[in-house]
Parts: structure tokens; C-alpha cells; sequence
């Protein structure tokens, strides 16, 4: 028999956890680490870098400030030369900022 | 009367962001029943209240000079509730909904109110209330209500530490432990002298050591335990000293009454809010303002 097992770290990502038939008919495990990636997120937001954006998360928090990196699985944006790493996965909505004062 | 000084107890950590539901929490330490608004509210009334200030000096002297103090534990409770309401909102034009996150916060009085500022008011948006004052002219029933208030205001705040750990949250909740222990060993003594009776025999309620507090620690280590101030500059509201003598029952330090107030730290200051309309005030109504405060000086 082949089975196979799914577990979901909706905070980390995506681990699968494969049970293979190896030798002597024991079962072996493998372990891969497969972490989700918004394409088009990530591709958008790399166009903005440098301006000043408004980001909501998903707890009802904004943080507003620079958008100084993007990264394939988080953002940097920095708040009155504080850096935050902002999970790509928590963020709700990105808007450029209005506010010019 | 007060005389007024533009500044905090103690220098408060101001980070980088917020959390607007331990801000609704920590409303529980200002205006609650056991709050720093019932605190100062009870000692202000009592000593206002006082019969036979002169024959009982030392007593008045201690009410007196704590209403003081409390109401400086307001001005700090406040203002940490100013400085974890932050990261709610955004500028931005009404019709983009800035204030959205409001709506599934624990307090929307500081959305709707309050323009993310302290109220005067509990965790639960109650407002406070003057039935929380215990004036009863009976001096040692108010020694002993002042007894068990301060007890149960260092139980809330030993929770709301619990719920937080927002580091101006802890750090004004760290202080305010170990003077709220102060308190309670004062009006203890109080009793004692009034009566004979030896309540520091059952202290401290509940039964848990500021020591076992991080952010408690510190101030523990710098005497504060200790210390009662006059919070007075002329040499007033001394007599404090036949009351608040010997030796700590927690620590076995000296007790010690300290003339003035302590050093403190700065008042920290709000950013605009435009989508709260808070100052509400834009560059060109300022320059005219700034024309007309100006003119004729």
C-alpha cells in the first residue's frame, strides 16, 4: 500500500511528510519544506520599492511607512528607521500612501 | 492646591508599534473600580474630607501627599494607552474607509471618541464612576478601605501584565506594581499606628513578589519599594516620616521619606491623526494661527 500524508503549517508554509516504500518493505519517510509564494504579489510590489505605502495585515493592523525590500516571502518596511518584516502571507491589502504630511 | 509639572513618573519605551486591544485592557487600570482614577479619587476626597487635619497630622500628611502621587499613576496609565493605540489606522480619504480596523477592536470609543487616546472609563467601556469613592470621615475604616483598594489594584494589574506584552504596557505596569506595593505597606503602617494592630503580618496580597515580574525587577532594585515622596517643594506633608519608618517586611531595607518627587522623564508627544481630523489643524490654518499668536507679544 502507498500512503500519503499532508500536514499544514498555515503559519510556516507548507511541509509535506511522504511515506515511501523503501527496502524491505519498511516504510521511509521524506520531509520537504515547500513554502507558498504569491507570483504577482510579489512581482507588483518589487515595482514600488522606495515609496511610501500603507500595508494591512491580517490581525486589523496597519503599518505605514517605506517599502524598503521585497523578497520572495516577506516584505521590509520601515517606520521612522525601525525596519518591520512583514510576512507576505499577512498581508491583507499594500496601498500607496495618500497622506503627505 | 496642585501645582503642576510637565512630566511623566518615569521615562516610558516608545516602540514602533501598538496594540490597540491591550490598550483596551490597560483602560481597566485607569478607569476601573480599582483603577488610578479610584486611587487618586479616594485620597483626593479623604483628604479633602479630613476632620482634625492638625491632631492627626501624619495621617492627613500621608493621604495628602499620595493623591499626589496618583495623580501622576493617571497621567502615566494615559498615556501608555496613547502611545499602544498606534497601527490602527491610515491617512487617507474617508471614502477609502481609514478607520476600518476600528470596527473589529475591542474599544471602538477610541476610534469614535477619543481619536485613539485614553477615556475615562474601564476594559470594558464603562465609564468611571464617583460611587467608587470611599469617604467615610471614619479614619481607620478609609485607612483600611485604602488598604484593600490598593491591594486589589496591584491583583488587576498582576492580570493585565499577564495579557500584554506590549513593553510600555509592562514597563508603566512594572512600575506602577512596585509602588502600588508601596502603598499598600504604607496604609498598613497607617493602621498599625492607628490601632496597634500589625497588618504587615499579612502581606502581601496576593501572595506573589514583585521580583517575579521582568519589568518589576528593575525597580525594585532601585529602592523604589522603599521610598515615599512628599511631592511637595516647601517642606510640606513631612510628618509622613512618624508613619513611614523602619524597615521594609519584604526586603529588610530602610524606609526612607524622600522630599519632592522623583526625577521622571519626559511627556511623550501624539503625531496628527488627518483621518481622525485630530488636531484637525492644516498648514495654511496654522500659519495664520501662528501670525495671530505672534502678533502683539
Amino acid at each position: 500500500m502507498h500512503s500519503q500524508f499532508r500536514l499544514f503549517f498555515h503559519t510556516l508554509g507548507l511541509l509535506i511528510r511522504r511515506d515511501v516504500t523503501g527496502m524491505n518493505d519498511q516504510p521511509q519517510q521524506s520531509v520537504e519544506y515547500v513554502s507558498s509564494y504569491d507570483p504577482y504579489v510579489y512581482q507588483t510590489l518589487t515595482s514600488i520599492i522606495g515609496e511610501k505605502i500603507v500595508v494591512q495585515l491580517s490581525n486589523n493592523s496597519v503599518v505605514q511607512g517605506v517599502l524598503s525590500q521585497v523578497l520572495p516571502d516577506h516584505i521590509v518596511v520601515e517606520t521612522n528607521k525601525t525596519p518591520f518584516f512583514i510576512r507576505t502571507q499577512q498581508i491583507i491589502w499594500v496601498s500607496p500612501s495618500t497622506y503627505k504630511g | 492646591m496642585f501645582k503642576r509639572i510637565n512630566k511623566l513618573q518615569i521615562d516610558l519605551p516608545i516602540p514602533e508599534y501598538g496594540d490597540a486591544n491591550a490598550a483596551a485592557a490597560v483602560q481597566e487600570l485607569l478607569g476601573g473600580k480599582f483603577g488610578e482614577m479610584s486611587t487618586l479619587n479616594n485620597y483626593m476626597y479623604q483628604s479633602f474630607n479630613f476632620r482634625q487635619k492638625t491632631k492627626f497630622k501624619p495621617f492627613y500628611d500621608l493621604v495628602a501627599s499620595i493623591t499626589a502621587e496618583e495623580f501622576g499613576h493617571v497621567e502615566l496609565v494615559s498615556n501608555t494607552i496613547n502611545i499602544l493605540n498606534r497601527g490602527i489606522s491610515f491617512a487617507g480619504d474617508p471614502d477609502v474607509n481609514p478607520l476600518q480596523n476600528g470596527k473589529d477592536l475591542r474599544n471602538t470609543y477610541a476610534l469614535i471618541a477619543t481619536a485613539q487616546t485614553s477615556m475615562a472609563g474601564d476594559s470594558m467601556g464603562n465609564p468611571w464612576r464617583g460611587d467608587h469613592v470611599f469617604s467615610s470621615g471614619n479614619l481607620v475604616l478609609d485607612l483600611l478601605h485604602n488598604f484593600f483598594l490598593e491591594c486589589g489594584a496591584r491583583t488587576h494589574k498582576m492580570r493585565v501584565y499577564e495579557m500584554t506584552s506590549h513593553e510600555t504596557a509592562r514597563e508603566m505596569i512594572g512600575y506602577l506594581l512596585v509602588r502600588g506595593g508601596t502603598h499598600v505597606l504604607a496604609y498598613a503602617k497607617a493602621i498599625e499606628m492607628a490601632t496597634g494592630v500589625d497588618l504587615t503580618k499579612m502581606l502581601p496580597i496576593p501572595n506573589l513578589d514583585n521580583r517575579s515580574f521582568d519589568h518589576a525587577r528593575k525597580f525594585e532594585d532601585q529602592g523604589l519599594g522603599n521610598v515615599l515622596f512628599t511631592w511637595n517643594d516647601n517642606g510640606e506633608y513631612k510628618d509622613i516620616r512618624s508613619i513611614w519608618k523602619g524597615e521594609n517586611p519584604s526586603n529588610g531595607q530602610p524606609l526612607v521619606v524622600q522630599d519632592g518627587t522623583p526625577k521622571g522623564g519626559p511627556i511623550p508627544d501624539l503625531d496628527d491623526l488627518p483621518e481622525e481630523f485630530a488636531p484637525g489643524i492644516g498648514p495654511d490654518e496654522y500659519q495664520q494661527i501662528a501670525k495671530r499668536l505672534m502678533a502683539n507679544m
